[in-house]
């Protein structure tokens, strides 16, 4: 089921209903039922996965509680008795053990994901390899790729390791855990929530408190709008571009880098709005997983306010833990002793920073063009921070360098540069992207901007009329928010009519300028396959 | 220990639970892994069975099932005569072009003209693979090798998006007509 | 804010979105009043008297073909065309069913063509036949039964969820329209009156399958059965339409049905019948011989006024007041238009 599915448009109000009718300790219940529910419409085998995800991180999660329980019990037990020395290695193999069953947990299930997910991936790869020299050919297995695996495995995986960190315990009620995991607003494309933000309203049954239901519904009504007024609306155009590279290369691509970025933009924050407004109603607060990222000035900033709650979770739970593991020390004195410190201490950083990318690129799609991609953020990331010093000379030295133009200079920059990157996500053929980037420089066909070429992409006048005022709508709701409370708390701080008023005239616009129905393919969310 | 008991208990539940996980039909929701490289296609103009052309060919200018008519009936000249049916209701004509030999059938799509049929009435036009009204079965077979479908009274070969019928309409084994169509 | 803030303010949100909504899906359904004016077919049933003694169903064959005017002026045969574009067998049916909660006529007849159709076909066509209905199960089962894989039962329900992109598409019509249509029909029949005469129409390409769906022969069977329930006489008839093309193949299959059934089988592309007729192709179709002009479908009333007074007995009902007077308003309007469409010829 998608969120824009006529089923769910009209489906999620009538939750909202029950949901506030139902007495406040069965309320949880209810949107167990609702997400399963949910869950199911993408066909019931795909439940067995995520009951899977859910039965083994709950198990796993309880043992590795009781396990630390009766660490603790332990050592307190003979605190006087032992030295320091037998308390460290009773703690020590204590530890050890509670390491192994979670890594038998995080094993199991990213290796679940990483057969149904990769798994023709690395067999074609493999035949790939065999036909250089040989006939033999392994059989490419086809297999199910259950809706959200992505994203509730590594929401799971997360949930383990921060009881394994002893960050929080363990969630006692294999119910409740099981909403937790399945919750079904972010399971089409997150955010990835943490346990301790997210349980603390998931499970309390807010009542109906009219603010919160009024600001929520406007925020679900403003991802609408994204989605379906203007990434579904200029979706048959970057389409268009892509699917014929020959008939659309130089500044096409650059039109096409545009579009794109739009597209992608409205959608996967359109949908998380929707995923965020409806937590808003139900009183369940959400991670914001979008902070403006086109006002980014670096590609480091940008990758904190992009897919946050992604980036936040390969920081926690890779960046940082390579970067401290015992390996990973060991080759840090190695580089330092044999290269020197200067070089020495960075060779772990990049090394973990392209790891990280590597598996954020594999995490976007089993291809080669999503690695690539992955690496070449990695690649741009490492080269600003050498060149980080070489930053602050330039901005001391000079003063227009700190200056508003100059920033819109570097935002600008930015979006053309991750532009650039997404490239790879639309082409899917590295060799392909290449050849397109290469003739945005070599093909001068600036002319069609202007001869009518633009008006073949499947848009008509009106259509750019909407996606120009969408999109400036867009930027001036997100300059609002730069500062203070967003545009919807003032608006309704100001006056509740008006506030009223807007949501009503909003859920017309939709209504009326959606780029759904007859005549309109319905798109997936970018990130549903995901 | 008792807990621990049943948390392995659960544990060990999800395992052979997870034994169970793996393979199933691919769904347009459950889409497989993408992968770079390139898929080979079968080509349109090869049947299932032999050697068959889904495309006839008239005068050097070839009829593809669902190609643009506009341009092929300009490429074939002014034809004998021209029938028009239009749409019930809506804009969209339907045309029957009738040449020497062959006749083609079109249908609107979205404002463009598609081929939807050609059919050989006469021995004095032949398939691509020389087979002409008056011509057997037993030829036909031959030529093209075992039909996809047949019955007493016609041949069919066919393809994604296509089929060519060899007709015996008198149930004699002797082609009365051919016709390449929409499949 | 207070309780009553939040209610009042939930009860004028919710009554300007339907308020609004029932306004913008008034506005942004097409009127069919230019262009596409046999959008208005159906729901123009719905404003005659329910008074008929017969009631044609069926496509494009039937709304063209038969002057309801020309029964009745000869005949004194009140009679009624429950047809719409490429209306497919099941809506057929559905059609009739939804008919027969107002009426019961002595007669339904039946154009048979439609069982070429096994499958959905369009969408357009499927909107022109059923938007029209009123809500019933009938309806309910016509969308069921007709929905193409791109649409969806809600949109019927809605149709604002389909006419939605229409609002960069309103013309004038659609705000003269706005509060109701006012279609030219004549109980059911499109008149036209202009001449093309039918030349090089091709004989049908031989067929791999000549059988008829068997969701087709259901829905036969469903109107058969409907109308032996209802004590009315189901008469089947083939059109004198040359294109699209009807084989002998399908023709000997509703012979077999007919005879099967002891139902009457009139087939108007029937040598003797034709000849009958009087059916010329020159003069008596608008589109070179798919369907007749107004001279033709007067020609085949005449023929099909004869045969229901003789072979069914109906009556001769111009002596009832009310009936005449409703059928001599219809009539002065079809002469009216008659004329207007012969000045525009010129």
């Amino acid at each position: 089921m998608l969120f824009t599915d006529f089923s769910f448009i009209l489906g999620v109000p009538l939750l909202f209903l029950v949901y506030f009718l139902l007495p406040q300790r069965f309320r949880w219940m209810l949107l167990l039922l609702a997400s399963y529910g949910f869950y199911a419409c993408s066909g019931l085998e795909n439940l067995l996965f995520i009951l899977t995800t859910t039965l083994t991180t709950y198990g796993f999660a309880r043992l590795l509680e009781v396990l630390a329980k009766q660490r603790n019990e332990t050592l307190a037990a003979h605190k006087t008795e032992w030295s320091r020395d037998a308390k460290k290695a009773y703690r020590d193999k204590a530890n050890k053990q509670r390491f192994v069953w979670l890594m038998v947990c995080i094993v199991l299930n990213f290796g679940i994901l990483a057969v149904l997910k990769y798994g023709a991936f690395t067999v074609n790869n493999i035949n790939a390899l065999l036909a250089l020299g040989t006939d033999t050919q392994l059989p490419v297995p086809d297999l199910l790729l259950p809706m959200g695996i992505s994203f509730y495995t590594f929401q799971s995986m997360g949930y383990l390791i921060d009881v394994y960190r002893e960050k929080h315990p363990a969630e006692q009620n294999p119910a409740r855990f099981a909403l937790f995991v399945s919750f079904f607003p972010q399971l089409v494309q997150g955010p990835i929530s943490r346990y301790d933000a997210l349980s603390s309203g998931l499970y309390a049954g807010n009542g109906f408190a009219p603010r919160r239901v009024l600001l929520g519904t406007q925020r679900i009504l403003w991802g609408y709008f994204k989605k379906m007024v203007i990434a579904d609306r200029i979706l048959p155009a970057v389409t268009a571009l892509i699917s014929a590279p020959e008939q659309y290369d130089g500044v096409f691509v650059f039109i096409g880098i545009l579009y794109y970025g739009l597209q992608l933009y409205a959608d996967f924050t359109g949908g998380i709005d929707i995923t965020i407004g409806i937590g808003q109603v139900l009183g369940i607060s959400m991670t914001e997983n979008f902070d403006r990222p086109f006002f980014s000035k670096n590609i480091s900033e940008y990758w904190r306010r992009w897919h946050i709650t992604l980036g936040t979770w390969f920081k926690d739970y890779l960046f940082y833990p390579l970067s401290v593991c015992q390996p990973m020390l060991k080759l840090s004195k190695w580089s330092r002793d044999t290269f020197g410190k200067e070089i020495g201490k960075r060779v772990p950083v990049y090394l973990a920073t392209l790891l990280v990318w590597f598996t954020t690129g594999l995490w976007h799609g089993a291809a080669w063009n999503f690695i690539v991609w992955g690496l070449m953020n990695a690649v741009v990331i490492l080269i600003s921070e050498e060149l980080h010093p070489l930053y602050i000379r330039f901005h001391k030295k000079f003063a227009w360098a700190n200056s508003h133009a100059y920033d819109g200079f570097q935002c600008i920059r930015t979006f053309l540069l991750m532009g650039c990157l997404r490239m790879f996500d639309c082409y899917r053929d590295v060799p392909m992207t290449f050849r397109m980037f290469g003739s945005m420089l070599t093909k001068w066909n600036i002319s069609a901007l202007f001869d009518g070429s633009l008006m073949n992409l499947s848009l008509k006048v009106q259509d750019y009329v909407i996606l120009l005022a969408g999109t400036a709508l867009m930027f001036a709701v997100s300059l609002c928010n730069r500062r203070g409370p967003c545009m919807r708390e003032k608006i309704l701080a100001r006056s509740h009519a008006l506030s009223c008023t807007l949501t009503v005239l909003l859920f017309f616009v939709v209504l009326l300028l959606g780029a759904y129905g007859i005549g309109y393919d319905q798109s997936q969310f970018i990130y549903n396959q995901f | 220990m008792k807990q621990f008991r049943m948390i392995t208990g659960v544990v060990l539940t999800a395992f052979a639970v997870c034994a169970f996980t793996g393979c199933g039909e691919d769904e347009s929701s459950g889409i497989s892994s993408v992968v770079n490289s390139s898929v080979t296609e079968e080509s349109s103009n090869v049947s299932s069975t032999g050697e068959v052309s889904f495309t006839y060919t008239a005068g050097g200018t070839a009829i593809a099932i669902s190609a643009e008519s506009d341009p092929i009936i300009v490429a074939l000249g002014e034809p004998v005569s021209t029938f028009e049916a239009p749409s019930c209701a809506f804009e969209g004509t339907s045309y029957t072009y009738t040449y020497n030999g062959f006749i083609i059938e079109t249908y609107p799509d979205n404002g463009v003209n598609r081929v939807y049929a050609v059919t050989l009435v006469d021995n004095t036009v032949q398939t691509a693979e020389g087979i002409k009204v008056g011509d057997s079965l037993e030829a036909v077979h031959t030529v093209c090798g075992a039909p996809d479908n047949s019955s007493h009274f016609f041949d069919m070969y066919t393809t994604e998006g296509a089929a060519v019928q060899f007709f015996c309409q008198n149930g004699d084994g002797i082609v009365t007509s051919i016709v390449y169509t929409y499949h | 804010m207070t309780r009553k803030q939040v209610i009042l303010s939930a009860v004028a949100m919710s009554t300007a979105v339907v308020v609004g909504t029932a306004a913008l899906q008034r506005l942004l359904m097409p009127k069919y009043m230019s262009d596409v004016v046999e959008g208005n077919l159906i729901a123009d049933y719905y404003n005659s008297h329910f008074d008929h003694d017969v009631l044609f169903v069926g496509d494009c064959e039937v709304y063209e073909n038969f002057s309801p005017v020309r029964l009745w002026e000869d005949y004194g045969i009140s009679s009624n065309i429950r047809g719409s574009a490429q209306q497919l067998i099941w809506q057929s049916y559905y059609l009739l069913e939804d008919a027969l909660r107002y009426e019961t006529p002595d007669v339904v007849i039946f154009n048979v063509l439609s069982m070429k159709y096994a499958t959905p076909q369009n969408e357009a066509y499927n909107r022109m036949s059923i938007d029209g209905m009123r809500w019933s199960s009938s309806k309910v089962n016509a969308i069921r039964a007709s929905m193409t894989e791109e649409e969806s039962f809600l949109s019927y329900v809605f149709p604002i969820l389909r006419y939605h992109s229409r609002w960069s598409e309103l013309t004038t019509d659609d705000f003269k329209y706005y509060f109701g249509v006012d279609p030219d029909f004549y109980a059911g029949y499109y008149l036209r009156a202009d001449v093309k005469a039918a030349e090089n129409v091709p004989e049908g390409r031989p067929l791999a399958d000549y059988s008829f769906g068997v969701v087709c022969w259901e829905y036969l069977e469903k109107m058969r059965q409907l109308c032996e329930e209802k004590g009315i006489e189901f008469v089947l008839v083939k059109a004198p339409s040359l294109y699209p093309y009807w084989y002998d193949e399908w023709n000997i299959q509703i012979v077999d049905y007919a005879a099967e059934h002891n139902l009457a089988y009139i087939n108007f592309l029937d040598e003797t019948i034709m000849a009958e007729t009087g059916i010329d192709f020159k003069t008596d179709t608008y589109d070179g011989g798919l369907h007749m002009n107004v001279y033709g479908a007067e020609k085949l009333s005449v023929w099909l006024g004869d045969y229901l007074t003789k072979e069914l007995s109906l009556q001769d009902r111009r002596g009832e007041p009310e009936l005449a007077a409703y059928w001599a308003e219809i009539a002065e309007e079809y002469g009216k238009e008659w004329q207007r469409q012969l000045n525009a010829i010129g």
